[in-house]
């Protein structure tokens, strides 16, 4: 049993390895969308986090973990930047502003050549990045989510996602919240961003670009934005599809296409919300009706 | 012991070049209760925006208890001790009726995100004593046996009721209510006002805008009404009544008539 269970860490680590990174950037978008910000900021926050850790491991000669928490906070440190003026902004002005600051970081990687090695990117960075490295992250993650979710400070936020007005008269400061919860993820971000650095040997501008923040916002709006394990099941599934639609290439894009566009059409609460349809199927057609009703009725 | 007294001086509030409110001064005593009413489009809402800082006001002065609000943010006004209810209620639909009332004690919790991740005993606690208050101003307000009901699965009136719990749950010193009366029946609106008496017994001050002016008149100690953005008459509810220029806001000249 034992020898079937490492012979199969050895043939799929690497494959576990994207699926543990990838959740955890996961983890990071859904404390954004918790408070409804649709952040394309990732891919910067991310590369601040990997070229920060990069350089205080190979040019500064840093242990492993404090430079990947010098990346993690060097990318709040981003995210407390641009939060103050981007938060005021409301839906896609939002959007825009935070791909802007992802060019921007791309356009910086790709021109500071001493820092960054430009277009050709870092290569041969040691590789410090273990499976338990980011098991134990995700994990953090997790419990972090799940403990504040059931505070007031997640009520506060559940409330500044539904009506931010009400939030306010109940006395949350709704700026302040929205911008920690931007800040922690920008940290995750960057701590997704330095250990992926160190997981591949190998990082460029081109790595933290559009595709990746576009991509980092998928696992949890395909899993469920309002299930907590909804951004581990929406990257496990991303990171797997495209494993099990080796068989064709021409296929494959297709169909993780198409998949993508079925489950915005027909779960918009995300993977998560199927089990909540099983369980409160009935209750959720009766409110429906009782909806209905009073609408007729008004 | 609890209430504050509010004092509105000449305030004022443009949107685009329409005049929304255009000069407004009254004074809600404490611990009394204060009506304001008037016709649709006479600014009472706007009026009560500019008082919980939703609204900036564009001159003019609020203050409490002779303390300044003006120009304070929603969140601070709240923090001065001022709730409020909203005309076309806003619960969180698909939350718990108790879920929507805790989420009034949140200036009440006092123990920092940390103590919080850190799970610190305080914070238990903190939580605990959170939702027994709620649980009994649930009770309070005879809705205890909703708890647990989703909100956007309430009745009417029972709306209402929940978010005057949010409100009080907030131990507010000042309560604005937003036309709680709207869409009742009449025996709701008994209970209505039943329920403001009951608020005005334990001691906080209440400003009640509101349309239905029997109502007012059975539960208001004084009255303000407003038309077209400025204040018409000022009285007690028999004052009112009786006041011409009220008559005529309400059901026009005579000419007209």
């Amino acid at each position: 049993m034992s020898a079937w269970i490492s012979q199969f860490f050895a043939s799929y680590s690497n494959i576990i390895d994207l699926c543990l990174l990838n959740s955890l950037v996961g983890y990071g978008l859904f404390l954004a969308l918790s408070a409804n910000m649709f952040s394309l900021a990732t891919g910067g926050f991310m590369a601040l986090g990997a070229y920060c850790s990069v350089y205080c491991t190979m040019e500064l000669g840093f242990p492993f973990a404090p430079a990947v928490f010098a990346g993690a906070l060097l990318a709040a440190l981003g995210a407390a930047a641009i939060g103050a003026p981007v938060l005021r902004l409301r839906g896609d002005y939002f959007m825009l502003a935070t791909f802007a600051f992802t060019e921007v970081i791309r356009v910086i990687a790709l021109n500071w050549d001493s820092v960054t090695g430009g277009a050709i990117g870092i290569f041969s960075i040691p590789r410090h990045t273990e499976t338990w490295h980011l098991a134990l992250a995700v994990a953090v993650v997790i419990y972090v989510a799940y403990t504040l979710r059931r505070s007031y400070f997640g009520r506060a936020i559940a409330a500044v996602k539904q009506d931010d007005v009400v939030a306010q008269s109940m006395g949350v400061n709704v700026f302040m919240h929205r911008l920690s919860l931007f800040i922690a993820s920008g940290f995750i971000c960057g701590a997704a961003g330095a250990l992926a650095a160190h997981l591949n040997y190998f990082i460029g501008p081109g790595d933290f670009g559009l595709v990746r923040s576009v991509d980092a916002l998928t696992y949890p709006i395909l899993g469920g934005v309002n299930a907590l394990a909804g951004p581990l099941i929406g990257a496990i599934f991303t990171t797997l599809l495209p494993e099990a639609l080796r068989f064709s290439n021409q296929l494959r894009e297709i169909l993780m296409g198409a998949l993508v566009v079925a489950i915005v059409l027909y779960l918009p609460g995300g993977a998560m919300s199927v089990f909540k349809l099983r369980w409160f199927g009935v209750r959720a057609g009766e409110t429906k009706l009782a909806a209905a009703t009073e609408q007729a009725q008004s | 012991m609890i209430g504050v007294q509010l004092e509105v001086w000449k305030i004022a509030k443009r949107f685009q070049g329409i005049v929304a409110v255009d000069s407004i001064s009254f004074v809600a005593a404490a611990r009394q209760v204060t009506g304001l009413i008037g016709p649709n489009g006479s600014g009472k809402t706007t009026t009560m925006n500019m008082i919980t800082g939703l609204y900036p006001a564009d001159a003019g002065r609020i203050t409490l208890d002779g303390v300044p609000l003006t120009g304070s943010p929603p969140h601070q006004v709240a923090a001065r001790g001022v709730a409020r209810t909203f005309q076309n209620i806003r619960l969180l639909a698909d939350q718990s009726v108790l879920a929507n009332v805790t989420l009034g004690t949140h200036l009440g919790h006092r123990r920092s995100i940390l103590a919080v991740l850190a799970r610190l005993p305080g914070v238990a606690r903190e939580e605990r004593e959170a939702e027994g208050r709620c649980r009994s101003l649930l009770d309070e307000l005879r809705i205890g046996h909703l708890a647990e009901v989703l909100a956007g699965n309430l009745s009417y009136g029972d709306r209402r009721r929940v978010e005057i719990a949010r409100a009080l749950a907030t131990r507010p010193r000042l309560l604005l209510l937003d036309e709680p009366a709207a869409g009742m029946n009449h025996s709701e609106k008994e209970q209505l006002a039943d329920l403001i008496r009951q608020i005005k017994a334990s001691g906080i001050t209440v400003l009640l805008i509101e349309h239905d002016i029997d109502l007012v008149s059975k539960v208001t100690d004084h009255i303000v009404c407003l038309n077209f953005g400025r204040e018409i008459a000022e009285g007690t509810p028999a004052e009112i009544r009786n006041s011409p220029a009220v008559i005529e806001a309400y059901l026009g000249r005579d000419e007209a008539a």
